[in-house]
């Protein structure tokens, strides 16, 4: 099992170099590789070895470098968001996006937007997005509860009614939006990478290590939390607070995400899911490497979004759910022996 | 160890506990008996913490709700009838979670794993996963973990059974009784039971409590507590009696 770990962490950072190197040199405008890479080195040591033009160091420092950071961060908060909501609900179908807390976010970062946009300055939109995302978490989970353990049925309902509420909230607010405020509500509904600056970086990247870092603390009762609640209590785990905590940290990180990316749907189900089928569900492990894959993914994601049709570009949130989408069908198909 | 007094526990105005008041000793299987609706799972469930239910429960004279979570764990542990488990841990990973109560090195902790592993005979399959095992693998498994979570209390730790057997084979049942009764005897623990085979009370329990509609009818060691005229009146049937080869009592 360690051996396993070690082989998956080892070949996902790999490939997270890869996949960044590749988003720092392809696009729309083809630049050197070496010179490209190059001009990273020069940023980051004060050097200067990169032979590139200034327009070119702009598209690479300014354009593909700041995207590809907030796609790991945002794809590792969404990767684990997902990996601990599933081990809350203790089912693998559970989703941030699936059970509409993404779009709960979405509705709070727009009414930010449209309603008050500048009352905390750049804070309004991801603190909305967090009150949305904990207020739709706090109703799923209390809609989903039952005595015989948490209702997989109503938490898909649930995230169906909620996501569907959500888009005609949004419908409703971008009618009275002005232009500005309606192609940001465009971008906030599809998702995409093109905001990133350094206050959203900052912002996604602080909470990427704080989750990560209170995660991995309660990896040992998220564990316990699999057997079951009342398992989990006679452990010596306060599972009212473990799940109090987990739903407020979840929030925050969905909240976090879309107020800097808008809706990024399925990979908070996907990552989890690939990495439980190559190490298991000890969150330890799952958690971390979760981290890694989900970053990796939206990477590579975000790098389809800019080539498939340039010199435009795809939403990065199309790309995801065009991948995500089969992906959770398979789910169901390979589930429904468990529910008849 | 364990003592009850005057608890009783009334939901929505229905009362399914009624001043219960028991003790349990360290050192001795004590059987929760009674037919279907008598209480048995609503003490246990009291018991274990998962009812709050009035009257005073005290483990080791001191109330269940003022010990602290943690040290709780290390001495009062319940082996369920059923698990939620879905998620693809492995046997021996289900065995370490009941680790979580304790602190151990890596390498006492794996050395524990194995001998509570190899004590409930689960060893075998430690590597398999666990929603592959049959139910009773998977209730050995259930209580390598409980005995595990047990392996560090200061005083002779409970155990409580929620039908034990009910998804074991005939030779696996009296496995699993014969391995608590064991730990009762030998390493003191105090263990309770509920039993629905009254063969199986008579053979492993010390004393056992009798319970209608939520209230105790009787204490007493098995072969006392267990006569034709009780057994009739609470499970509406009529026994026969064959006297073993061991003079030991048997009821068809």
């Amino acid at each position: 099992m360690q051996r396993s770990v070690s082989l998956c962490a080892l070949a996902l950072a790999s490939l997270l170099i890869v996949c960044a190197l590749l988003s720092l040199v392809l696009g729309a405008m083809n630049l050197p590789v070496y010179d490209s890479l190059l001009i990273v080195v020069d940023k980051l040591f004060g050097a200067n070895l990169s032979q590139l033009e200034d327009y070119q160091q702009i598209v690479v420092l300014e354009l593909r470098l700041p995207r590809l950071l907030l796609a790991v961060f945002v794809g590792a908060i969404l990767a684990q968001c997902g990996a601990v909501v599933q081990g809350l609900f203790r089912n693998p179908l559970a989703d941030p996006g699936i059970i509409g807390v993404s779009s709960g976010a979405a509705v709070g970062a727009i009414v930010a937007i449209v309603v008050f946009p500048a009352v905390w300055g750049s804070w309004t939109i991801p603190t909305m997005a967090f009150v949305g995302g904990l207020l739709t978490t706090l109703l799923v989970y209390g809609l989903a509860q039952s005595k015989s353990g948490t209702s997989v049925l109503i938490l898909l309902l649930a995230g169906v009614a909620i996501s569907a509420f959500a888009g005609a909230a949004i419908g409703f607010l971008s009618y009275f939006a002005d232009d500005a405020s309606l192609r940001e509500l465009n971008v906030w509904q599809m998702g995409s990478l093109t905001g990133a600056n350094d206050a959203n970086l900052w912002l996604a990247f602080t909470t990427m290590v704080l989750l990560m870092i209170a995660f991995q603390r309660r990896a040992q009762a998220l564990n316990a939390l699999l057997l079951g609640e009342p398992e989990a209590r006679h452990l010596g785990i306060d599972v009212e607070q473990l799940k109090l905590q987990m739903i407020i940290l979840t929030a925050v990180g969905v909240g976090v995400a879309v107020s800097c990316s808008g809706i990024i749907g399925f990979v908070g189900l996907v990552v989890p899911h690939l990495v439980r089928l190559a190490t298991g569900p000890n969150h330890h492990f799952l958690l971390p490497l979760s981290a890694l894959l989900g970053a990796v993914l939206l990477m590579c994601s975000d790098l389809l979004a800019r080539l498939v049709v340039q010199p435009a570009e795809l939403p990065v949130g199309l790309v995801t759910v065009l991948l995500g989408a089969p992906f959770f069908l398979i789910l169901l198909i390979q589930q429904r022996k468990n529910w008849s | 160890m364990l003592q009850l007094t005057n608890v009783s526990f009334k939901p929505q105005g229905k009362l399914l506990l009624n001043q219960v008041s028991i003790s349990v000793r360290a050192g001795e299987v004590y059987g929760l008996l009674g037919a279907n609706g008598a209480g048995k799972t609503t003490l246990l469930k009291a018991i274990s913490g998962d009812i709050k239910a009035s009257g005073s429960i005290t483990l080791y004279g001191k109330a269940l709700a003022q010990w602290n979570r943690r040290e709780l764990a290390k001495h009062l542990a319940v082996l369920p009838q059923s698990s939620q488990l879905t998620f693809p841990f492995s046997a021996r990973e289900v065995v370490a979670l009941g680790l979580t109560p304790l602190s151990l090195s890596k390498a006492q902790a794996a050395s524990l794993i194995d001998e509570k592993m190899h004590a409930t005979d689960c060893y075998s399959f430690a590597d398999r996963a666990y929603p592959s095992l049959s139910g009773g693998e998977r209730q050995r498994v259930q209580l390598a973990r409980v005995l595990l979570q047990l392996s560090q209390a200061s005083h002779s730790p409970l155990l409580l059974l929620d039908e034990p057997t009910s998804a074991q084979d005939l030779g696996q049942q009296h496995n699993l009784l014969r391995l608590t009764q064991t730990l009762a005897k030998k390493e003191g623990f105090g263990v309770v039971a509920i039993l629905h085979d009254l063969n199986q009370v008579l053979r492993y329990c010390d004393r056992c409590c009798l319970l209608d509609q939520g209230r105790v009818s009787a204490v007493d060691s098995p072969d006392k507590l267990l006569s034709d005229e009780r057994i009739q009146q609470h499970w509406q049937y009529q026994p026969q009696r064959v006297v073993l080869g061991n003079g030991q009592t048997a009821l068809i």
